[in-house]
């Protein structure tokens, strides 16, 4: 086993955290008590309470869930969908490439956030209507990385030998191709858990996203910006959490781009 | 006085030592050739000189001198005056030396601008003399961009650029190596020419012994970063005192030709007693005579825009033989290799292997020969998958082809690390290296992985494509000797292809020349018995 990173114990750790957040909070983060709303930071409110008296702190912790769970959702059901895809694509060549090129295209030629919002609109403001919205955007930008790596690998002489020694096409994918792409696409993932969280909290804070009462960072930098000059730590806080989880998950992504490298790992 | 004088060179790279100690002195006008394997530190010397060494790398001890003026006195600013000005580069990559999206006129001009103070007219009139000089179409190659002209224009081009101001040393490191065997003749020739017009003194930094006897004066052998030996080129050749120079040499003769052998001087790397080797060959093929194991009939290949990569080819292949296919580049031997392993499709012809014809029905065709067809390749790290561990490359045939049981394998057959390990051991590697990466081997020791692979399960019949033509002399020498060893314990019949005549000779019997997509010539070598 080898020795986790910096960032690694912290992801490990935050995961932790949110998994058991519903046993952390000190409030429940859904009671709403006008007697105590818009509170500064005290030693039983941590961070304040917001327009409605609920607890700051519970709604940051059971909102980080929300968030980070939904984009990690996202994510998988991107490279679920775009890694084979971009195999058979880059694999088989012909039709099947040329089809699925004019299809990407087509799907690049607009904004991210454009088709997301027209998608997540379409089929109606609800989590899971904006998982399967980014999904089905972030999918193409995958299966293409999938695609060139593989197109770059399938030419050389391993292939040609592995194809000689009577390997199926279906095994030269899983055994020589696979790895190959996955390493080049595991890293632009990881990278993009940042991204994800990002549109996910900018399409909640539209209203698109996770519905009130139900916390969510996005959702509740949008809640905060009718207190912004009473109480700015409403705001505040939401925004470093979203601000330092982006740093971390890129951190972790450079680390995991160093890891696959077989070149540099045994260093 | 001496043109360049290096005393007591050292290069650091951390704490590793890549140059120790070094000492070279080069006279006006003479041509000295620094000679090692890959990785001995000879390019890294000749970058020194330039001050052209890479950040990591640091130069701890020693002095260099360019007539009497040492350089380790002088500015940067000086140095990079000297710089194209006095000491000029040439180097292997010559697509690397220009710029491809500016006209070479303009890339020479600049130079000049640099360091002249001649109009622009002048300027542009001496650009041409020296094109024509070198040999170019003047006119053309000033408006060409670099992707226009072939690789020894290229590298003729690179010559004019070098020698357009005089410099008083020129370093020529590997300027032959990218390019084929004729064209490297040819740039020698003309490197040789202008020196004599200009006068200037070369550093010839090469791995090739016979470029260094026919044109250099001087010649120092460097290892690990020492100079083992040097002096007058005749002198070391002749009468090598250090053991790595009389290896350098016995490793060279194999390859020259193996006819040229010389008994009295008894080489450390032997053939395996090439005679023997032949009379092997010549028993089963004797013994095979009438068995025929593949017949090529008219094969055509044509690739788009009607090249014909193959036109009309026709050969036969007996059990247990070793068949030599010579021709330049381009001239369609690889070609050839890829469709008899049916990677690529032939437009026209017929194929037969083992009775069964292989030109119709592809996957069935496939199925059929894999497991009896093996290759090894030119490139060794481009045949080895680099995110598997050699064990795992290694066994891929056998882990396919779990029927197959090789003789030699015996009892290891099904313990995949025991089998493994006796594969490399065939091959002359530790079973260590097994679980190492690709990238952690040298280039000979990939090759030799190739070589385990191709021979573990058995075939019948080996395509051996350039398996030595990207690897340095002794190493070349060592896996022709093993291949040869390989191939007497086995008798796996096979296809050598090759642009080195003599590679070719010291393994087949039968050698076939192809130009332009055509078998030429076809020749039997004398049967072994009549050398002698």
């Amino acid at each position: 086993m080898k020795k986790l990173s910096p960032a690694g114990y912290i992801v490990t750790l935050l995961f932790a955290v949110l998994a058991f957040s519903v046993f952390l909070v000190p409030h429940d983060p859904y009671v709403v008590n006008l007697n105590v709303r818009l509170l500064p930071p005290s030693t039983q409110y941590w961070l304040g309470t917001d327009g409605l008296g609920r607890d700051l702190f519970s709604r940051l912790l059971i909102g980080g869930r929300n968030t980070i769970g939904a984009s990690l959702i996202v994510l998988v059901a991107a490279l679920s969908m775009g890694i084979p895809v971009g195999l058979l694509s880059g694999y088989v060549g012909g039709f099947a490439d040329r089809l699925f090129m004019r299809v990407s295209d087509s799907f690049l030629a607009f904004p991210d956030f454009m088709i997301a919002i027209v998608l997540s609109g379409l089929m109606g403001p609800d989590v899971f209507n904006l998982i399967i919205a980014i999904a089905a955007v972030k999918w193409i930008a995958y299966s293409r990385i999938v695609r060139n790596s593989v197109r770059s690998e399938k030419h050389k002489d391993y292939i040609a030998i592995a194809r000689l020694n009577g390997l199926s096409s279906f095994r030269i994918v899983i055994k020589h191709l696979l790895p190959h792409a996955f390493s080049n696409v595991i890293v632009i993932a990881s990278l993009d858990v940042g991204k994800i969280i990002l549109m996910i909290a900018s399409l909640s804070y539209i209203g698109l996203g996770v519905q009130p009462p139900s916390p969510e960072w996005g959702a509740m930098l949008n809640e905060g910006r009718a207190y912004f000059h009473q109480a700015p730590y409403l705001m505040i806080a939401p925004g470093l959490a979203i601000m330092l989880v982006v740093l971390l998950f890129n951190a972790w992504g450079d680390r995991i781009r160093d890891r696959l490298d077989v070149k540099r790992s045994r260093e | 006085m001496s043109v360049l004088k290096i005393k007591g060179l050292s290069l650091n790279a951390g704490q590793q030592q890549l140059v120790s100690d070094l000492h070279l002195s080069i006279e006006k006008q003479q041509w000295l050739a620094l000679i090692g394997e890959s990785g001995s530190g000879k390019t890294l010397t000749g970058l020194a000189i330039g001050g052209l060494l890479p950040h990591a790398v640091r130069m701890t001890t020693g002095q260099i001198f360019l007539e009497g003026q040492s350089l380790s006195e002088l500015s940067a600013q000086q140095i990079r005056g000297l710089r194209g000005k006095d000491i000029a580069y040439i180097f292997q990559d010559y697509a690397g030396m220009f710029s491809p999206f500016i006209r070479l006129g303009k890339q020479l001009d600049e130079t000049l601008q640099a360091h002249s103070r001649l109009g622009r007219r002048e300027r542009k009139k001496q650009i041409l003399t020296c094109l024509g000089e070198a040999r170019l179409p003047a006119e053309r190659v000033f408006n060409s961009y670099p992707f226009e002209l072939s690789g020894g224009q290229l590298q003729r081009v690179s010559i004019a650029a070098a020698l357009l101001l005089q410099p008083k040393l020129l370093i020529a490191d590997e300027p032959t190596t990218a390019l084929d065997h004729a064209t490297g003749e040819e740039i020698l020739r003309l490197l040789k020419e202008m020196q004599e017009r200009i006068g200037c003194a070369i550093l010839f930094i090469t791995h090739d012994l016979k470029h260094v006897r026919r044109y250099a004066d001087q010649v120092a052998i460097m290892r690990e970063g020492c100079v083992l030996e040097s002096g007058d080129v005749r002198a070391v050749l002749e009468q090598p005192t250090h053991s790595y120079t009389k290896q350098l040499l016995a490793a060279e003769p194999i390859l020259l030709s193996s006819l040229t052998l010389t008994p009295e001087r008894e080489p450390m790397l032997r053939p395996v007693d090439a005679h023997q080797s032949m009379l092997e060959q010549e028993k089963r093929f004797e013994a095979s005579r009438g068995n025929r194991m593949l017949a090529a009939q008219n094969l055509v290949k044509t690739y788009p825009k009607g090249i014909k990569a193959l036109d009309q080819v026709t050969f036969t292949l007996k059990a247990g033989e070793c068949l030599g296919l010579v021709g330049e580049s381009g001239s369609g031997k690889s070609t050839l290799a890829r469709c008899l392993m049916l990677i690529e499709t032939l437009d026209e012809g017929q194929l037969i292997f083992q009775q069964t014809s292989l030109h119709k029905r592809k996957t069935q065709a496939q199925s059929f020969i894999s497991g009896r067809i093996q290759t090894v390749f030119q490139n060794p790290a481009a045949s080895l998958n680099p995110r598997l561990t050699i064990v795992d490359s290694l066994m891929e045939p056998l882990d396919v082809f779990k029927d197959k049981s090789p003789a030699f394998l015996g009892d290891c057959r099904y313990k995949r690390n025991e089998a493994a390990a006796l594969l490399l051991d065939m091959v002359g590697l530790p079973a260590s290296v097994m679980r190492q990466y690709p990238h952690e081997l040298s280039g000979g020791q990939k090759q030799r992985v190739c070589i385990a692979r191709a021979i573990s399960i058995a075939p019948d019949f080996i395509i051996l494509d350039e398996p030595t033509a990207s690897l340095d002399m002794i190493i070349q020498a060592q896996i022709l000797k093993l291949l040869q060893q390989l191939q007497q314990q086995l008798g796996f019949a096979c296809l050598f292809i090759s642009h080195d005549l003599a590679a070719v000779q010291l393994m087949c019997r039968r050698i076939m020349v192809l130009q332009h997509g055509k078998i030429i010539s076809e020749y039997e070598r004398f049967p072994a018995s009549s050398i002698q």
